[in-house]
């Protein structure tokens, strides 16, 4: 037992600084810590129900020790910026003011092929166009465009639009969502109501409906059982 | 911070029931290892009578650790041992003068590399 808990964090750490020298760029949307709990946890838990003769407990320590490891690593690094940099990384500028940061591109092992995959992907062929190109920790591209470059916003057309705000699942497949039904401020007297009012039946008979904070309803009927 | 404090709780709970678990093998271990010993020497003197008893209450002491065994080892070492005990136990039916003796050897390895197995030491370890 003690044995299985020292060789899982002597193999958590191996992963978490093995996968941060290894660069963002194998991460792909998860933060490091995370990407070798998936790694491992997926692993460890499977060889228990692969081999009987291996106790369960044998599968649940290693996936326990993890969790710890995670939460208390996790929870360090919110409180030291320093940890967090040591063990996450920074984010690295791969292009400033249009121009290519080779440095930062071959200290995260990323190819001109990537980055212009990545560039493609958010709609962009021209990098002198981007202001800032980071590669974020979890290894995404974030791609700031030059404001010249970028698409005029409502605000600086001086146009007004209207604040449509959140929706609300108010009815679920026939269930009235009561907590948030008060959440927006109604009651069922308005949800009978106003099902009424658009002559939709009863609550029983409504697929989904939502109502934003503008007070904008969407309303699916159910479909007929065939 | 609660978590934090949760899981560190967790850790320190899981570190300590691996040192109860350390100490629980070689407790049972050891009660094991000293029937055998007393049983050896009762065999080494002739009387295989109360060497197959003193060798049946150390078996008798592995079978009623069996729900700790399962839970904590891994099963084909419990197997191994639980084989070790009936072949000497075979031998001591016998009265086999010959071969008991690689027969006492085979359970105390078994029982050994049991405890070696849980104990920390750099070779487990790696």
């Amino acid at each position: 037992m003690a044995i299985i808990i020292i060789r899982t964090i002597i193999v958590y750490l191996a992963l978490l600084v093995t996968m941060r020298i290894l660069g963002k760029r194998q991460l792909g949307e998860m933060e490091l810590s995370e990407l070798v709990l998936a790694a491992l946890i997926a692993d460890l838990a499977s060889h228990p129900l692969q081999d009987l003769g291996i106790p369960m407990i044998n599968g649940l320590i290693p996936i326990l020790t993890l969790f710890c490891c995670e939460v208390l690593i996790t929870g360090v690094s919110i409180k030291s910026v320093r940890l967090r940099g040591l063990l996450f990384g920074k984010p690295s500028f791969l292009i400033v003011r249009g121009e290519i940061n080779q440095y930062e591109m071959h200290k995260n092992r990323f190819t001109t092929d990537e980055l212009m995959q990545e560039l493609r992907n958010q709609g962009c062929t021209d990098i002198s166009l981007v202001e800032y190109g980071i590669l974020e920790t979890d290894g995404t591209l974030n791609v700031i465009l030059f404001p010249s470059a970028r698409p005029v916003t409502a605000g600086q057309m001086g146009i007004e639009s209207s604040i449509g705000g959140y929706p609300s699942i108010i009815i679920n497949d026939g269930r009235v969502l009561e907590a948030n039904l008060k959440h927006i401020g109604r009651d069922l007297n308005w949800l009978n109501a106003e099902l009424e009012r658009q002559g939709k039946g009863r609550a029983k008979d409504i697929f989904l409906m939502t109502v934003n904070q503008s007070g904008q309803v969407y309303i699916a009927a159910k479909e007929h059982d065939s | 911070m609660k978590k934090e404090i949760v899981a560190g709780a967790v850790l320190l709970l899981l570190i300590a029931g691996s040192v109860w678990n350390i100490c629980s093998i070689d407790t049972l271990a050891g009660d094991i290892m000293r029937t055998l010993e007393l049983s050896e020497a009762a065999a080494d003197s002739g009387d295989f009578t109360a060497a197959k008893s003193e060798m049946d209450r150390g078996l008798k002491l592995w079978l009623d650790a069996d729900g700790y065994t399962h839970i904590f080892l891994r099963h084909p070492e419990i197997d191994s041992t639980t084989d070790a005990f009936y072949e000497l136990q075979e031998l001591l039916i016998d009265g086999d003068s010959e071969g008991y003796s690689a027969a006492y050897a085979k359970l105390r390895y078994h029982l050994d590399s049991i405890c070696g197995m849980e104990h920390i030491s750099v070779g487990s370890v790696l």
